[in-house]
């Protein structure tokens, strides 16, 4: 290797600045502290879950009538990206099923460590689980369907039963959840960080009770370890490691979005794998709510001879998934051959600049089903209680909606661009290097975010 | 902590069969669609509406209009109630089991640094 490009590429290995400390609040600090933290969020949210089974199984059969598809898929779906961007992974300390695993624990738990297999290809199994249960939901139906979102909703429950009663933990959450996967991912790129000052813990006598526990508060239960952790994407903002902290060594910092991407060292493939995936899936989302839809059906029909509407979706499905990641593994191979960095390795490192566009491009889809089909929520759950309201379900305009769209796009288009431009500026010193990796994931940014615009030019069907 | 857990399941019921009497009121009024569809009916561009060429028998069509009555609800909670119970008695046996290979090993530890 040329001995001036050895001189020339330092990598910047400065850590990510912290910001304000919420927890020099001493309101914040007591309420997280508290016992009913997060206790007094997941009773409601337990019941409305319970309420959502309960109506996907006896409700009515119709979606368009069944307060438990309108709660789920208008109202929860689109809301936790945007709450995954904001407060991290906060939706897990809540989850409802997170709860059921715990209890579940307490009730008949074996504690078994996780098996090295589900550490390993925990993350694969979560890429898989998504795809496929996008795939279903297209081809027997979920969202559409109360019985199809019923069926989803046990086949989780038992699996994290069995999680819950066999493994430490919230084994379920950390490793085989799908959504825990999507939060992960999305969670990089919120405003809130919760970290460790290290200088204090470098003094700690604890035996590392923020990861172990006390005998009053359990351990992490994303099996995180506060002083080493610089991601959001395994903290769930249960507040254990606060609780059981001796040394107030915990802080809970507001920060830039997107900024953790920045300053990341170990760049999984996998976690860039599902990041593209999940992109693809958001296109397959979109198109398949278009008109132009049937007219791609009719064509792959006349092209292939093939009339089983499950083998022709399952196709075109599988080119839409594969065409993020394609995409970016060709950009991975250009870039790569300029900064003499594997294929393998641009590909794990420039995946996650890509979270801001595949977050803005799910908010943006969700956001029309929330935003156009909001009011359905409002009347299927008021029918409950004998009131007969009528109307639109649009909450605002189709224009306002677009708008809205549009905004959310450019700011993902906008993150995405600046995230390549920091993460290469910091990998790579030599100017010449910088300007031939910029470029290629730039244009890869341009080129999916004209895709996903495009796409949101054009009017969408309901979900349900 | 076990008190928070039943307060939750509590709650979870106590829901449960305030929707259930809801909803046994709401199944004796008429279920006209309440809703008016601004766009195009996900039902005219579903991903399972048949189109002309399509197979009329694919899968995922007949699940949207399916009656109450050919939902298999009992059968599938059913077979739910009964993996979840073979769950919980497997990891029940096994935990006992757990417990007492803890307790011989604890015992044989016990037993070795006595006899030294």
């Amino acid at each position: 290797m040329n001995q001036n490009v050895l001189i020339e590429e330092i990598e910047d290995l400065s850590v990510e600045p912290k910001g304000r400390n919420f927890l020099k609040n001493k309101n914040v600090l007591s309420f997280m502290r508290s016992p009913w933290y997060p206790t007094v969020f997941q009773i409601p949210v337990a019941a409305v879950f319970g309420l959502i089974a309960y109506q996907l199984f006896a409700g009515p059969p119709s979606a368009h009538e069944n307060a438990g598809t309108a709660l789920m898929w208008v109202l929860w779906w689109p809301l936790i990206p945007i709450l995954f961007v904001i407060l991290g992974r906060f939706w897990c300390a809540i989850c409802p099923f997170a709860t059921l695993s715990d209890f579940v624990q307490k009730l008949v738990g074996v504690n078994r460590p996780v098996p090295v297999f589900l550490k390993k290809y925990g993350i694969w199994i979560i890429d898989a689980s998504f795809i496929a249960i996008t795939w279903a939901d297209h081809v027997f139906g979920i969202v559409a369907s109360p019985w199809g979102s019923g069926i989803l909703l046990l086949l989780i429950t038992f699996a994290v039963i069995v999680s819950g009663a066999f493994f430490q933990r919230r084994t379920f959450c950390r490793y085989l959840c799908f959504l825990g996967g999507l939060s992960g991912n999305y969670a990089r790129t919120g405003s809130i960080a919760l970290r460790a000052d290290t200088d204090i813990c470098a003094t700690c006598k604890s035996k590392a009770a923020c990861f172990n526990g006390t005998e009053k508060v359990a351990g992490c239960p994303l099996f995180s370890f506060p002083r080493t952790m610089d991601s959001n994407a395994n903290c769930n903002l249960c507040a254990n490691c606060i609780k059981s902290c001796p040394n107030d060594a915990i802080t809970l910092t507001v920060r830039k979005p997107t900024q953790e991407l920045w300053y990341l060292r170990a760049p999984k493939i996998e976690e860039s794998f599902l990041a593209m995936a999940i992109m693809g899936i958001v296109l397959i989302q979109n198109i398949t709510m278009l008109e132009i839809w049937d007219q791609i059906l009719k064509n792959v029909t006349r092209v292939t001879g093939i009339s089983n509407y499950a083998i022709i979706f399952t196709l075109v499905f599988a080119v839409g998934v594969s065409l993020p990641v394609g995409l970016l593994a060709i950009t991975a191979k250009i870039a790569g051959r300029k900064n003499l960095e594997s294929t393998r390795l641009n590909f794990a490192r420039f995946g996650y600049a890509l979270i801001p566009l595949d977050v803005a491009g799910h908010v943006a889809h969700n956001l029309f089903h929330l935003l156009a089909e909001g009011k359905s929520v409002f009347y299927t759950v008021t029918s409950l209680f004998g009131n007969e309201a009528s109307g639109s379900s649009a909450l605002v305009s189709n224009k306002t909606i677009q708008v809205l769209q549009f905004a959310i796009l450019a700011l993902g288009l906008y993150g995405s661009l600046y995230s390549v431009k920091r993460i290469t500026y910091r990998r790579f010193s030599a100017s010449r290097t910088r300007i031939s990796t910029f470029f290629p994931y730039a244009l890869l940014v341009g080129v999916l975010g004209a895709i996903n615009v495009g796409m949101f030019l054009f009017p969408m069907a309901h979900r349900i | 902590m076990k008190k928070r857990f039943i307060v939750v399941i509590l709650i979870i019921a106590v829901g449960v069969l305030i929707a259930g009497y809801l909803n046994l009121n709401s199944a004796e009024r008429d279920t006209k669609s309440r809703i008016d569809i601004a766009a195009v009916d996900i039902l005219a561009t579903s991903t399972t509406s048949p189109t002309i060429g399509m197979d009329p028998n694919m899968p995922g069509m007949t699940h949207i209009e399916s009656a109450p009555a050919a939902r298999p609800v009992s059968i599938v909670l059913g077979t739910f109630g009964f993996g979840v119970t073979t769950v919980f008695i497997w990891a029940g046996l096994a935990r006992r089991r757990d417990r007492r290979e803890a307790a011989v090993r604890k015992q044989t530890r016990v037993s070795s640094e006595l006899s030294k």
